[in-house]
């Protein structure tokens, strides 16, 4: 499975523990001050597509989470140990891919 | 709507996917949708239901496509809809280029309904957006001789109504007129809307910043205060809050503004106030009543009352006011209509109009993918054999067929937003000032459903007709006697000329439709005015904007015309109170001598217009009988006047001449008697309106008009050259005066024939679309059913049929269907030709030129379009026909 950077942003969201659906889109507009959005069909997708390579597991949500009265229950994700590793490997190689820029003074003007 | 929408996308994901997520999905597209809605405004609205339409099917189809090519499924075809449409998709790419040009039909089809879904729910269909829009109404005087105003009120009257009528829960009344606005920049000719109590609260007015205008402003000794326009606070004041509390200066009285008025507010289109910079108070108990009727007059209907009883009301109040009103009231009946019904006037059916063309072009496309699809279909024939053969069930192909329409229709519907977004734009950037709640017409949600809708029962439709024909698979048919697909049936071929036959016909009824709109509008622009533009530029001076001059205004304009006559370039200036097309007239009561009794005995209402010598001859008007009005004709000499033709006819039809008869002046304080010296020739105020009786004073006589006046100088060149002189003379001459405008009259000949401009072109432009599409059609059809008939053709020639002889055979189906369609369209036309009567001028709805060129245009082009494919086929070598479907 290859990373997306839309992927990438929902297994970045779920770093600091399990989040619901909607939650994660809030979680990934709030980090990017609103730059990246997720729309409903490419989130449930993407998390669809975690959830078949394994690297996000659904997990059981906190009690002060409670759905909103009527609504359907929410399920809670968690990152996997591999989700975790594929991460850090695809952050790696941006890293990388950052060095590399500097190196090349293409930078300079971004302090 | 929105929730059907939803529903529809999340049918679009796999059944797995859907069981899993379809729940949580809902829930956090509901809440984006919450959001959106919240963060009003039509941008986020279209921008939420398109990325919600994109971002959906996107993820669905992506997925879709993950399970087809997983290995675990590539066998097990699940057989659901959405593989249907994958399918669709492939096929679409094997077809790229027929499939392209559907869809670009469908969009064209689409795109213009919702377009003008978009304006007729806007402009007929909203609420006015007023507290209570269903119970407002207008109130007024119906005048006998002009049944079909709405002549407004005079102050006594209005006040006799607001205490007199019971079933009216309120009464407010609006007059407006222009004032030189002066306190922050340079001074500005402004219209100034003046309101009694209760007005603006009836429209639902909110103050912006600061009040809007209360009771207290109106009672005895207030101070003057005024409310300004949201969009004059922007313009003139640049949007500054520290306006509130400034003192204007307005026509030299000093107002204080006291409040923005929200930029919602629209104020009533037709009615007085409409374009008002500022608002002020009528102050009804700050003065004498003025006798002039200039109120127009709203109220709120009581629960349960309706207009026809209010009028009896409002009529039994004018019978009491008779005796004291001035005698243009005379014997007027009340008259009350609904606020909306006088909103919306003539443009509703204007816009009905243009609704029924684009529902037209809408048939048109239908039938013409239909046409296309069904020729497809037919094509197809062949492989629908082979699958049945093979064991698909008959609803599984028709399912097959229908969802690779649906794909199509999805595209095209996209397509279609786009248009229709477009369409809306060019429509509001192009349409004439005047049509009511346009400017609050936008493409919402509504409107997306509004495609939606169509896009699938178009699909359905689109898709059913050539799928039932096609799936109905005769097998001996096609695979038996004559080799894979090598005839149509005879049944396709006449569902196909029937198409064609639909199609010509709805050009035909586009095209008559487009050609006497345009054919009336080339008679209005050639109509004789009665005078001549070219050349002629003008300007208007009021004089209630001076401090200089106002009280004596005479000198300042004698100086105006005679240094106007120095500037170089100008060969002759004259003055006028009234310019024709500029509609600044003004009306009086005379009695004209020997008035014949039927008139009754208080006068007739003229046209007035006051003008200096040399008016005549610089609007080359010509004198009839008599002499023009001449300088000595001014103060101190004996009243005269001069009448127009209209007059004499309306009034002395059987004098043998009109010079050195009298007119009485009925309306004003003193009657005064004028004699006749001259007749002059009619002119009319625009190029659609008759003449109306008309009496020329001299300048000096009528110090009341004398405070405007309009400068007219013919130029020996390009009149627009004149306009920096004269701007620089008036500044010269009276530094406190706002600068006015300077135009040609040809520009005002041509703004005053945009509405008929607009709606001509609006409906070429159906016409074109249609023409397009009904030639795309027949050469479609055509086409094909040449291509069809290849292999046969082959047989044909080579057993030594000539050319002539197949190219005939081919053409007579559509040489059939084509006069068919064009007899038709004729009929159709001619019967639905009726309701464009009061859009034409100068021709008749039967007008026999046009309806000959159009069947003959179109005929001819139809034909055309269907030579080319039978030519090619008739064309070919039999060997490579033969081999061709070999």
């Amino acid at each position: 499975m290859t990373v997306t950077p839309k992927t990438l942003q929902i297994l970045m969201a779920l770093a600091e523990g399990p989040l619901h659906g909607y939650g994660i889109k809030a979680a990934v507009e709030d980090r990017t001050g609103g730059t990246v959005t997720l729309g409903a069909g490419t989130l449930y997708e993407g998390i669809h597509r975690l959830l078949r390579a394994g690297w996000l597991v659904e997990v059981e949500g906190g009690i002060e989470d409670a759905p909103p009265p009527g609504g359907p229950p929410r399920r809670y994700y968690a990152l996997t140990t591999e989700g975790r590793e594929a991460a850090r490997q695809e952050l790696c190689r941006l890293a990388e891919v950052v060095r590399h820029g500097e190196a090349q003074g293409l930078m300079e003007d971004v302090s | 709507m929105g929730r059907l929408i939803i529903e529809v996308l999340l049918r679009f994901y796999p059944r797995g996917f859907r069981r899993d997520f379809a729940a949580e999905l809902r829930g956090t597209i509901y809440r984006d949708r919450h959001r959106a809605r919240n963060r009003a405004g039509f941008a986020w609205r279209i921008r939420f239901w398109t990325s919600l339409i994109c971002d959906n099917l996107g993820a669905a189809l992506r997925l879709r496509w993950d399970e087809l090519t997983s290995q675990d499924n590539r066998l097990g075809f699940s057989g659901t809809l959405l593989d249907d449409v994958v399918q669709g998709q492939r096929i679409f790419l094997r077809n790229a280029r027929f499939q392209l040009a559907a869809v670009f039909l469908l969009a064209l089809g689409i795109g213009s309904s919702a377009a003008a879904f978009a304006v007729v729910d806007g402009v007929l269909l909203e609420d006015l957006p007023y507290p209570h829009p269903e119970r407002l109404v207008q109130v007024g005087a119906r005048p006998p001789r002009n049944p079909e105003w709405m002549a407004p009120l005079s102050e006594a009257t209005f006040l006799a109504m607001r205490q007199g009528i019971s079933q009216l829960e309120a009464l407010a009344a609006v007059s407006s007129a222009t004032r030189v606005l002066r306190g922050i920049g340079d001074p500005a000719e402004v219209w100034v809307g003046t309101v009694s109590t209760g007005y603006l609260d009836l429209l639902g007015a909110r103050a912006f910043l600061g009040r809007t205008l209360q009771p207290s402003d109106h009672e005895a000794g207030a101070t003057k205060v005024a409310v300004l326009s949201s969009t004059v606070f922007e313009n003139r004041f640049g949007g500054d809050p520290n306006v509130l509390g400034s003192v204007l200066d307005l026509s030299g009285e000093p107002v204080e503004v006291v409040g923005v008025l929200s930029p919602e507010f629209l104020p009533p289109p037709g009615i007085r106030g409409r374009t008002a910079a500022l608002w002020t108070p009528l102050g009804l108990a700050q003065r004498e009543l003025s006798p002039i009727l200039h109120l127009d007059v709203i109220g709120l209907v009581r629960p349960g009352a309706t207009p026809a009883t209010i009028q009896e009301e409002v009529s039994r109040v004018l019978a009491e006011r008779r005796p004291a009103e001035t005698p243009a009231a005379l014997r007027s009946d009340g008259r009350v209509e609904t606020l909306r019904s006088r909103v919306l006037g003539d443009t509703g059916s204007a816009i009905l109009l243009a609704q029924g063309g684009l529902v037209l072009l809408l048939l048109l496309t239908c039938v013409n993918v239909a046409s296309l699809l069904m020729a497809r279909a037919s094509a197809r024939r062949p492989e629908m054999a082979i699958r049945s053969v093979l064991g698909a069930r008959r609803e599984r192909m028709i399912r097959q067929l229908l969802s690779e329409s649906l794909f199509l229709a999805v595209l095209a519907g996209g397509g279609g937003v786009g248009l229709a977004v477009a369409l809306v734009r060019w429509f509001k950037a192009m349409a004439p000032d005047g049509i009511p709640l346009l400017p609050t017409v936008t493409v919402d949600g509504e409107v997306l459903a509004f495609v939606l809708i169509l896009s699938l029962v178009s699909s359905v439709l689109f898709g059913l007709l050539p799928a039932l024909t096609s799936s109905r698979v005769d097998l001996a048919g096609i695979l038996g006697k004559s080799g894979p697909g090598r005839t149509d049936s005879r049944a396709a071929a006449a569902t196909l000329r029937f198409l064609v036959v639909g199609e010509v016909s709805l050009a035909v009824v586009l095209a008559l439709g487009a050609g006497l709109l345009a054919n009336s509008f080339f008679h209005l622009t050639r109509v004789d005015l009665g005078f001549q533009p070219d050349g002629l530029a003008t300007m208007r001076v009021e004089m209630r904007g001076s401090d200089l001059n106002r009280e004596n205004p005479g000198p300042f304009f004698r100086q105006l015309l005679d240094e106007g006559r120095e500037i170089s370039g100008v060969s002759s200036a004259a003055l006028a109170y009234a310019i024709p097309i500029l509609g600044h007239g003004w009306s009086g009561p005379f009695t004209p001598q020997d008035l014949d009794p039927s008139f009754g005995d208080h006068g007739v209402s003229v046209n007035i217009n006051a003008i200096s010598e040399g008016f005549f001859p610089i609007m080359r008007i010509p004198i009839l009988e008599g002499r023009p009005l001449q300088e000595e004709d001014g103060e101190g000499g004996e009243p005269v006047v001069v009448v127009n033709r209209a007059f004499v006819g309306s009034y002395w039809p059987h004098v043998a001449s009109a010079i050195g008869r009298t007119v009485e002046e009925t309306g004003g304080r003193e009657r005064r008697i004028y004699r006749v010296v001259g007749v002059v020739g009619d002119v009319r105020s625009r190029p659609g309106s008759g003449a109306e009786p008309t009496i020329f004073f001299p300048v000096d006589h009528l110090p009341d008009l004398g405070v405007g006046m309009s400068l007219l100088v013919r130029a020996e060149g390009n009149p627009t050259q004149l306009a920096a002189p004269l701007r620089d003379l008036v500044r010269r001459l009276d530094r406190s005066l706002p600068v006015p405008e300077v135009t040609t009259l040809t520009s005002l000949v041509q703004n005053s024939v945009v509405e008929p401009r607009f709606y001509a072109l609006l409906a070429v432009g159906f016409a074109l679309f249609a023409l397009i599409l009904a030639l795309a059609g027949v050469y479609g059809t055509t086409s094909y059913a040449a291509t069809r008939r290849t292999h046969e053709i082959g047989i044909r020639m080579a057993l030594g049929a000539d050319r002539g002889r197949v190219l005939r055979g081919i053409l007579t189906g559509t040489f059939c269907a084509a006069i068919a369609g064009v007899t038709l369209g004729l009929l159709g036309g001619g019967l639905g030709a009726k309701y464009l009567g009061g859009f034409l001028f100068g021709i008749e709805p039967l007008d026999v030129p046009t309806y000959t060129v159009v069947a003959l245009v179109i005929g001819v082009t139809v034909i055309t379009s269907a030579f080319f494919p039978a030519l090619r086929v008739a064309g070919l070598n039999p060997a490579v026909s033969l081999r061709r479907e070999a």
